[in-house]
């Protein structure tokens, strides 16, 4: 079991100078208190950097190795920086030294290229080869499998992708899982044993081939035998196809999730651009169309004008008309009088008029004539013109639309273009501004095409993935008539030399069989411990007495069971880490591989008394636990009380300056 | 080398299969591949060649 005794950081992120943590030999839990800043995450990473030399950041893992010196110790003249870590692993000591150092000669070194790497190995005092380091490392922590021993509450987060099948992240999680467990040991061994396992079949099939009884049948094996072959090169070559295309999708998710921000802006900046040029269309195009507007806007302009002195023409056109009426209507009354008089008969009734209603008459034509005197010459004239303007006038209103209403919408119109063209034209600036500060030397090009490139990567895996089950299919019926032909060979031969080799055979079979079925029960019998002992951890974390259990899924997945025998869905983001954790001390109960848990703020949204129940686990879980918490994050005396005698040591991270922090 | 004690519940399991189904395999043959893949988990290639090493002394004694 690995065990970290001491870890000595030089110059390395906030930690300057030389500071040496003494962890104890002893089992239990140590807790590292700072505030945010202090370097909590960069001692987490200074773990990570001795076992494997990378330092991990929240957008994917630091490029610039170098940029981890410390700043207050640059400007003393000190460049690069130490991390020794002091190990047990069972009866062995080890001292692993990992350096960036300052190439010689160069006075202030900047990127990476000006540091050198040095790594050393010590046993038990000696110190390893190369090739014997990178094994030793490899055995003690493999870095397929630090995320069960150095984690974050985002890595925490993770561990749901276990919940949905096809999922390269899950995929990734559920191999790592296998590979602490210990599966790649049989699986391995599995594939070595059937090559050997192939060449004695080779050899029986030879001696059939040799023996008189069964020259025929041998043939057949061996046709058989090399057309199982063949299917198998066919399996090997697209697993190893499908593994490179899950490494390459994992890889352009890394890429699509750093890219993410410098995606957004390059297709945000393309519809601006598209938004920007639709806008200028269509300004150009109100632009002509007020134009074209414009070009009998003076005929509507004038409709008010026209009509008021239209209305004035009539008015006095009328009034000279029913002058000239009343005067044709005097007319003929005058005419009938004049006739009554002459006649002395009245025109309508027929009767003798008198003397006196003649002289009445007579009165009548004389004021008749002298009040209806009818139009003057000069009246005439003017009813003469004024019918004449009326005709003009009609002229002018006539399709004469009034065209203010249609400017007024266009202008309208015209206006709102301009302040989108001008808003586009400051957003496409303020984009490319970002794309050009944040995308660094990025292709546009490539960042846009990281997403087509995973939709047909995606395609592809599923395209082997049908062809790999095919192909398996097709060598399960060919490995079956196999298995009749060396039936029938076996009953048929008789020859010393097939009898030795289908021995041979035999025996290496029954090895291969031993380690095919036996992955298959491991697999089974972790699955069940796994499940207990999350369970059990589970239920201690939880508290809650409606549920009772984890249930594991093919990808060890794990879900709550309710106390009514569901499962229960949606879970939330806290207990998304609590069941994080149960696996994880699950894992590190069943693993061939144990060592230390050292966990980063990984309480996320937890409540008080979830945060009591992990720190209660945590002896539970690793035999050496480290925790870094920020002041507050945990309450220290509901830690000091949970973990009794399991509390080692406590830490503090204490700030010298912003640049300096000391571990006390 | 890494001593094998976490191993043993992978070495059950094996032997669960081996005493039951196949005794005609010896113990010692099947621990000795198992120990050799789990040892050389980083190196693929040595694995293999030690456990196929391993199989055939065993195998060949038979002829």
């Amino acid at each position: 079991m690995l065990h970290f005794d001491r870890m000595t950081l030089i110059d390395f992120g906030p930690y300057k100078g030389k500071q040496v943590v003494d962890f104890s030999d002893k089992s239990g839990v140590s807790i590292f208190w700072g505030n945010n800043g202090r370097g909590k995450t960069t001692l987490l990473n200074a773990f990570r950097f001795a076992l494997f030399g990378v330092i991990q950041r929240r957008n994917g893992v630091l490029k610039n190795i170098s940029e981890m010196s410390n700043d207050e110790a640059k400007l003393e003249g000190r460049y690069g920086f130490t991390v020794i870590l002091d190990m047990t692993n069972d009866e062995d000591k080890y001292k692993l030294t990992r350096q960036i150092k300052q190439r010689p000669g160069l006075l202030a070194p900047g990127s990476d290229e000006d540091y050198e790497k040095v790594l050393f190995l010590a046993k038990n005092g000696s110190i390893l080869s190369p090739e014997d380091r990178d094994h030793e490392l490899n055995m003690i922590m493999p870095e397929q499998v630090a995320r069960f021993f150095l984690f974050d509450a985002e890595l925490l987060q993770e561990y749901e992708e276990l919940l949905e099948t096809n999922t390269s992240d899950g995929e990734q999680i559920k191999n790592a899982i296998e590979k602490i467990l210990g599966v790649p040991v049989l699986q391995n061994g599995v594939i070595d044993i059937e090559d050997c396992l192939s060449n004695y079949e080779k050899q029986k099939s030879r001696a059939a081939r040799a023996d008189d009884k069964t020259v025929q049948l041998g043939q057949e094996m061996e046709n058989l035998t090399a057309n199982i072959e063949e299917h198998q090169n066919i399996v090997r070559e697209k697993q190893a196809e499908l593994g490179e295309l899950i490494r390459k999708k994992q890889i352009l998710e890394g890429r699509m999730a750093d890219t993410d921000k410098l995606r957004n802006w390059i297709i945000q900046r393309n519809e601006a651009q598209k938004t920007l040029s639709k806008n200028e269309e269509d300004l150009e195009q109100v632009q002509a169309d007020i134009r074209e507007h414009m070009k009998n806007a003076w005929r509507g302009m004038l409709l008010s004008t026209v009509r008021d002195l239209r209305e004035k023409i009539e008015h006095e056109e009328s009034v000279l008309e029913a002058k000239k009426q009343k005067r044709n209507v005097a007319d003929r009354f005058i005419i009938e009088m004049k006739k009554a008089i002459t006649d002395r008969i009245c025109p309508i009734c027929g009767q003798e008029v008198s003397g006196s209603i003649i002289e009445h008459l007579r009165a009548k034509i004389e004021e008749s004539t002298n009040e209806f005197s009818g139009l003057s010459e000069e009246e005439r004239q003017r009813l003469y013109n004024l019918q004449g303007q009326m005709s003009s006038i009609r002229q002018l209103s006539v399709d004469v639309r009034d065209e203010k209403q249609e400017i007024i919408y266009l202008e309208n119109r015209k206006e709102e273009l301009q302040i989108s063209i001008g808003e586009q034209k400051q957003l496409i600036g303020e984009l490319a501004d970002n794309i050009k500060r944040y995308g660094e030397a990025s292709e546009e090009a490539d960042i846009l095409s990281i997403s087509k490139d995973h939709s047909e990567v995606e395609q592809n895996i599923r395209d082997l993935r049908r062809g790999i089950e095919a192909e398996n299919k097709k060598l399960a019926e060919l490995k079956t008539s196999k298995e009749h032909v060396a039936a029938t060979i076996d009953k048929m031969a008789g020859g010393t030399d097939y009898r030795l080799a289908s021995k041979k055979y035999e025996l290496c079979d029954h090895v291969f069989r031993i380690f095919e079925e036996s992955k298959t029960r491991y697999r089974e019998k972790l699955k069940q411990n796994v499940e207990k002992d999350a369970t059990a951890l589970f239920v201690n974390l939880t508290g809650d007495k409606d549920y009772v259990g984890l249930k594991i899924n093919d990808n060890y997945g794990l879900e709550i069971i309710h106390r009514s025998g569901r499962t229960v869905p949606g879970r939330s983001s806290g207990y998304e880490h609590i069941v994080a954790l149960s696996l994880i001390g699950a894992l590190h109960k069943n693993a061939p591989l144990r060592g230390p848990i050292i966990m980063d703020s990984p309480f996320g949204r937890l409540d008080p008394t979830h945060k009591a129940n992990i720190v209660r686990t945590l002896p539970d879980m690793a035999e050496q636990a480290m925790l870094l918490a920020y002041i507050g994050e945990i309450d220290d005396q509901v830690a000091r009380k949970e973990l009794g005698n399991h509390l080692i040591h406590e830490f503090r991270l204490e700030r010298i300056t912003s640049m300096h922090t000391e571990i006390r | 080398m890494t001593t094998r004690q976490n191993l043993n519940e992978l070495l059950n399991v094996l032997e669960e299969i081996r005493s039951s189904k196949y005794p005609d395999v010896p113990k010692e043959l099947i621990e000795q591949i198992a120990i050799s893949q789990y040892d050389n988990q980083d190196d693929r290639n040595k694995a293999r060649t030690e456990t196929m090493k391993t199989l055939a002394d065993y195998i060949n004694k038979l002829g």
